[in-house]
């Protein structure tokens, strides 16, 4: 997982750092519509396209038998049964598409949240930087460092938490590294992108030991260590909402409709039977 | 069709211009509209005329100074009774209370005596679906703003002139007639209150809830490093029964005994004691996945020998706000985006946390600091937006200080030690501030605006209290049934068939009128001679510590006002007092105390719930005024004058 997540992160900023100084808008939907055209990609040569046409027109046949004979209750009830049976036969016929639009378009939304899921970090004002510690790792009390940003204030630790703060001010914008040292010299780094304006660059609020789920949720770092002691490090980036229509949406909510949206228009020029 | 040749087609429209500008202008009484100019008024609450002129003499207010000598600085004469929701309703609507129905903060229902909350009601949905323990709406509630009269805005925004309104008192729920409004003074907490704070102890004294004024004291321990507790919401709206709807938190201490690292949902946020927090989003539950948003800080008052941790009102969420706060909806929205979150809450100052001791001065200094910053952050780009019209910003912050540190500019108050002595420049840093703010508004202005700043009324000590319900009874207007009751607060033991007067809230005093109150007792033909005796007597008041009049005016308001649109409400007199004195609070409260004067020894050491004639506001301009003011009630006719709006208002209250 961790090499794929490393080809996944090239391949990410090859594709999406040359749009950061598009809107974001802009960049998710051009995004939700590349999504559509390989959703209708897959299921144009992966599903049984002849069958799905035939179990969707018997869907509309057992739904057109309910509103006709509406008043025959057995004849309504056989026709709910029609309808239930064929979206089985329905859902089962997308589920291969499914499965294998499920992987990519997941890793996709991992990198695009990577992207379009956080604001950076304002210089000058203060943040706390978390790591949560294995037992008996706080003895070695780390220290935090990093280029441009100011760590203010001792390091605290929360036994009840297993967990140890930093105080720490940005001071210069753009990406840096939070440098952990351990009492044994051991270093553990984490990114950290501090803002100029409202830019668009690739943040990562969470640095953990591995596991399946964590490097799918946040790819951008590879996994700590497992023996140094840490078994995550937390950064407070501010999500980000898009403006839509006077209202601030997250970004994940935007694509999803997007994609839905393209999915449903292309559908028919393209010859795609959903 | 041929063309018109262009010149016929421009003096067209020139033509149909001038008849658009004549009918707006004709519709309003005024001669001329007067659009694409600049008016700005900055409104100080609580910005003392006499306090200015000795700061402006010492030349600590440089900005305002200039102001002073480019149009002019007088005393703005204040509304009757001076207090602030009344005052600020008054300065909107150019009526006086009598008018626009806002006589207090509080007001009482004359039926059950019951107070409520004078600028804003809550109507409960008119159908409901009872379920078991369960109930729901089936229609929806709403808020309504109980000030009555017109706006000065609205007339402006009638003929197409973009007003924006910010922090407006007296305005909650938000007008919904300015292009953009945030609700200020008389916005409530998520309890409907003007605030709760909640003080969660260790120390052996509290052992259990208790309910101060203001707030509440819960008790807390901290058990294996952790301090776990529960912050109140609203009554859930669902249940029949009230039950608060609660959100849990911990407090993490750490290992070396001087932080917390507090956990409220998925918001964590590390204390070292003495520290605020920045704004914390808390999620009310309502029902499965659905919460109602709200925001609190935390401050770490102590960690040893007791924990201490205060937890401000919970504010309305700004971003998803449970009640209407401004116009357009998602302008308070647009305001946190641009400066991060904000007290939503009308009077976020918690002084009343000052007032019970569970804030130290210094926690309070530091909260209003933190307010503000907030509000001038907000002010800074509030003005970088505004292109034309009229902008209204208000300014709370002077006021609130004021009323908890007027004492350390006041060497002769009965409660002034040298430990107030400390704080002798705050009061004087905050006028200085608010010329920083004068001067940014200033640098904001083209050749043909105006800028006005103005204050709603001015300050002076506190330093003896007068129990008006305790006066009424020593001159034989109120009667007592049992005096160790009557000590309890809303007029718990007087006798309503002997008493005549009573007094609730801060300057009125009140009839037991036949056909109004439900004990009444006084026929209504007798009102007038009454109200008249009570006032006399009032006015011969002398404060046996001082040998001074305690009372140097009281008004029978069917003389003083011109407007009688709420006569339900409106108190028979109001009362004001002479400088350096106040009514008891608990008087306020509806109490009968056994004394009638007392040492004021509250932190609340400065007011102005005096006779108006004590307490003038300011009103500086940058340039002469068209029409000019020297009332509060006739700013607004001169600010509408500017635009060339004249006939407001409406219905004139005044004589």
């Amino acid at each position: 997982m961790t090499l794929v997540n490393a080809l996944l992160v090239r391949l990410a900023d090859a594709l999406l750092a040359p749009l950061a100084g598009l809107p974001p808008l802009a960049v998710v939907a051009g995004c939700a519509l590349g999504s559509a055209l390989a959703v209708l990609g897959v299921m144009r040569f992966t599903s049984n396209q002849v069958a799905l046409g035939l179990v969707k027109r018997r869907i509309h046949a057992a739904l057109l038998e309910m509103r006709l004979y509406n008043d025959d209750l057995r004849a309504l009830l056989r026709a709910q049964g029609e309808v239930l049976r064929h979206n089985l036969s329905y859902v089962g016929l997308s589920l291969v598409p499914l499965v294998i639009t499920a992987v990519p378009l997941t890793l996709a939304i991992a990198q695009l949240q990577a992207w379009y899921g956080y604001t950076g970090l304002t210089p000058g004002t203060p943040v706390v930087v978390t790591a949560a510690l294995e037992r008996g790792a706080a003895a070695t009390m780390p220290r935090l460092e990093g280029a441009g940003v100011e760590v203010t204030g001792p390091p605290r630790y929360f036994p009840t938490l297993g967990e140890m703060t930093w105080r720490i001010v940005p001071r210069a914008p753009g990406p840096t590294t939070l440098r952990l040292v351990t009492a044994g010299g051991t270093v553990i780094e984490k990114q950290l992108h501090v803002a100029t304006g409202d830019d668009i660059a690739r943040r990562s609020p969470l640095r953990e030991q591995p596991s399946f789920v964590g490097q799918l949720l946040y790819p951008s770092e590879p996994p700590l260590d497992a023996s140094a002691g840490v078994t995550a490090i937390r950064l407070p980036y501010p999500e980000r909402l898009l403006p839509v229509a006077g209202q601030a949406v997250h970004w994940l909510y935007v694509y999803l409709a997007l994609t839905f949206a393209f999915v449903l228009l292309l559908r028919k020029p393209l010859g795609v039977v959903i | 069709m041929t063309p018109l040749p262009v010149r016929t087609r421009t003096a067209g429209a020139m033509l149909l211009a001038a008849c658009a500008v004549a009918l707006a202008a004709g519709c309003g009484g005024g001669a001329h509209v007067v659009a694409g100019q600049k008016v700005i008024v900055l409104g100080i609450d609580g910005f003392d005329h006499q306090l200015t002129r000795d700061l402006l003499a010492a030349g600590r207010l440089p900005n305002l100074a200039r102001l002073a000598q480019q149009g002019g600085f007088t005393p703005l004469a204040t509304s009757t009774p001076p207090l602030s929701p009344v005052a600020w309703s008054t300065f909107i609507t150019g009526l006086d209370p009598g008018a626009h129905g806002i006589f207090d903060f509080i007001h009482r229902e004359p039926d059950t005596l019951a107070s409520f909350l004078s600028t804003s009601r809550t109507v409960p949905p008119g159908k409901i679906l009872t379920l078991g323990p369960w109930q729901f709406p089936l229609s929806s509630g709403r808020v309504e703003l109980l000030r009555g009269g017109e706006a000065f805005w609205e007339v402006l925004e009638a003929r197409g002139i973009e007003t924006t309104i910010v922090r407006m008192p007296a305005n909650f729920p938000p007008s919904g007639k300015a292009t953009r409004e945030l609700s200020g003074m008389g916005t409530p907490d998520m309890l409907g209150t003007y605030g709760i704070f909640t003080l969660f102890s260790s120390k052996p004294d509290v052992f259990e809830r208790r309910d101060v004024s203001g707030g509440v004291i819960q008790p807390i321990d901290v058990i294996d490093g952790v301090a776990r507790g529960t912050i109140e919401g609203p009554p859930h709206p669902y249940r029949i029964t009230p039950t608060p709807m609660a959100v849990e938190f911990a407090a993490h201490v750490d290992a070396s005994g001087e932080a917390v690292l507090i956990v409220v949902g998925d918001e964590t946020r590390v204390l070292e004691v003495g520290e605020w927090s920045s704004w914390v989003p808390v999620g009310l539950p309502l029902l499965p996945f659905q919460t109602l948003p709200g925001e609190v800080r935390f401050l770490l008052k102590s960690l040893t020998p007791y924990f201490e941790l205060y937890v401000s009102p919970i504010n309305l969420d700004p971003y998803a706000p449970a009640l209407p706060i401004s116009t357009p909806g998602y302008y308070a929205a647009e305001l946190a985006d641009a400066e991060g979150r904000f007290y939503t809450q009308g009077m976020p100052e918690d002084t009343r946390a000052r007032n019970v001791e569970a804030l130290t001065a210094d926690e309070l200094l530091a909260q209003a600091r933190l307010t503000a910053d907030e509000t001038r952050r907000q002010f800074r780009y509030v003005l970088d937006q505004f292109r034309d019209g009229l902008l209204f910003y208000y300014f709370g912050h002077v006021d609130q200080v004021s009323h908890v540190m007027w004492r350390s500019l006041d060497p002769g108050h009965p409660a002034y030690t040298e430990a107030d002595a400390r704080y002798r420049a705050v009061i004087g840093d905050l006028y200085v501030e608010m010329d920083a703010v004068v001067g940014q508004a200033m640098a904001a202005l083209g050749p043909n605006d105006l800028l006005v700043v103005m204050s709603d009324h001015g300050f002076a000590p506190w330093r003896r209290a007068v129990n008006v319900n305790s006066w009424l009874r020593d001159h034989g207007y109120l009667a007592v049934t049992d005096a160790r009751a009557a000590t309890a607060p809303g007029l718990a033991g007087v006798d309503w068939t002997k008493t005549r007067a009573y007094a609730v809230g801060l300057n009125g005093v009140y009839l037991n009128l036949q056909g109004r109150e439900s004990k009444g007792i006084v026929p209504p033909a007798e009102a007038s001679r009454l109200s008249a005796e009570i006032a006399a007597a009032m006015e011969g008041t002398v404060d046996p510590a001082t040998n001074t009049p305690a009372i140097t005016k009281a008004f029978v308001t069917a003389a003083a006002f011109a407007g009688r649109a709420y006569p339900r409400i409106e108190p028979d007199i109001v009362v004001g007092y002479a400088r350096g004195t106040r009514v008891a609070s608990d008087s306020a409260l509806g109490i009968v105390g056994p004394d009638v004067f007392s040492d004021n020894r509250e932190p609340w050491s400065g007011d102005h719930s005096m006779d108006p004639a004590h307490v003038p506001g300011v009103l500086f301009t940058s340039r002469p005024l068209k029409v000019p003011a020297d009332r509060l009630q006739e700013l607004a006719a001169s600010i509408l004058a500017e635009f060339g709006v004249t006939g407001f208002p409406k219905v004139r209250s005044t004589p």
